[in-house]
């Protein structure tokens, strides 16, 4: 079988052969141009996750004390908020 | 705290997350503010932590926490009362939901400003973190 | 092992070899095994990376560095080569990828093992999964390197970016 395709294939002419050729490596360029934009969306979404994720925080964290246990210096330039459980 | 008078303070949040796995620490946790009604949250505070093997694996460790409340001149009865009646849940529910709006799913979890401390640190490591971000808020001109 | 035990093995791995061959079986493998790293990956993005990083600190067997640098890339590596492979991009890398992260995990659970250390949840798909002792991580994950055996013998094959972009079959005899 492999004897007869490279037959098949030496007899063609060089003409015929190009135009598979220039499909493939089109297709393959698609190809890496598909997938990549594929990818980047996938990372993309991630990365917005990540960043509205860490810009909703400080703002939540706004607001110090408020009827809650403290230690230290109210209106210091650092808060400790400690969330723990007893056990 | 010692390390850095005037320039830090601590705001405690104290949590029960899983109640229902864990039932002491909602007690606990209950308890303590109701230490607090009294003027003895502090103490209570760090006498759980101090006995917390001798309460913790209690399924109803409220008589063991009163018993403790005794030693700290705490009244037992109106602690025990205070807890049973159930009041201060509304606020452990509000301190648990501002936790889940801060994505606080494992204790002890600290923030310290913005950034972010999961799981237990050395003192040594705490003091690192806490002096970054002094330098940080307090850096010329900010 | 008797002969009928060891015919019953033998048969068995003959139709798991013979399950190898089948494209259908290695694109339902690719979504699956492709599909599984997506969801690990964007459930420790959803978590805060403090989290991520005492989700492998409980670990107890990872230096601090690697600890540090492994919860900030891995989720995204997972999310990476999840995605080729789901949809059969750069087919054999992203699963020759997948299997050493699955080989990694396996190494880490067995150490934990082996080391005694009690764990409740491995953390692996953060807050969206069962938790899972390391033990039940082990299994699964060895489980899926077998799985990619298929992936990675059928991927020019089988439905995907990597098979669309081949040179066509009517070429060559």
């Amino acid at each position: 079988m492999a004897k007869k395709s490279k037959a098949r294939a030496q007899t063609l002419s060089p003409r015929q052969r190009s135009p598979q050729k220039a499909l493939t490596s089109r297709r393959w360029r698609l190809k890496l141009v598909i997938g990549g934009a594929v990818l980047a969306v996938a990372l993309g979404v991630g990365g917005l996750v990540r960043f509205l994720q860490q810009r909703d925080l400080a703002p939540r964290l706004q607001g110090t004390g408020d009827k809650h246990y403290t230690l230290g210096t109210a209106g210091a330039a650092v808060v400790i908020k400690e969330f723990s459980d007893y056990t | 705290m010692q390390h850095f008078e005037g320039q830090v303070q601590l705001v405690l949040y104290p949590l029960a997350l899983n109640p229902a796995a864990n039932p002491a620490s909602e007690v606990a946790a209950q308890a303590a503010w109701c230490a607090g009604e009294q003027g003895k949250f502090w103490d209570f505070h760090h006498m759980l932590y101090r006995r917390q093997e001798l309460w913790n694996r209690l399924a109803t460790p409220l008589e063991r926490l009163s018993d403790f409340a005794k030693d700290l001149n705490i009244d037992a009865t109106a602690l025990k009362s205070c807890v049973e009646s159930g009041r201060l849940q509304e606020r452990m529910q509000a301190d648990k939901a501002y936790g889940q709006q801060l994505q606080v799913s494992s204790t002890p979890t600290m923030f310290i400003n913005d950034y972010r401390i999961v799981g237990t640190q050395s003192e040594g490591e705490l003091v690192r973190l806490i002096r970054q971000e002094l330098d940080r808020v307090q850096r010329p001109g900010q | 092992m008797s002969s009928v035990q060891a015919s019953s093995v033998c048969g068995s791995l003959r139709w798991w070899l013979h399950l190898c061959t089948l494209p259908w079986v290695a694109v339902l493998l690719r979504v699956v095994l492709g599909g599984v790293f997506v969801f690990a990956g964007f459930s420790k993005l959803l978590l805060p990376h403090a989290e991520v990083v005492a989700h492998m600190q409980q670990y107890q067997v990872l230096p601090g560095w690697l600890v540090s640098i492994t919860a900030t890339f891995l989720p995204w590596i997972e999310v990476g080569s999840g995605t080729a492979l789901l949809v059969g991009f750069c087919t054999t890398p992203a699963a020759l990828l997948i299997g050493g992260q699955l080989l990694g995990f396996s190494a880490l659970m067995g150490m934990v093992l082996a080391a005694g250390i009690p764990l409740a949840d491995c953390g692996c798909f953060g807050n969206l999964g069962l938790p899972e002792t390391p033990l039940q991580v082990l299994i699964r994950d060895l489980l899926m390197l077998v799985l990619l055996l298929p992936i990675l013998y059928r991927q020019r094959d089988a439905l995907g970016l990597d098979a669309w972009s081949s040179a066509p079959a009517s070429y060559e005899a």
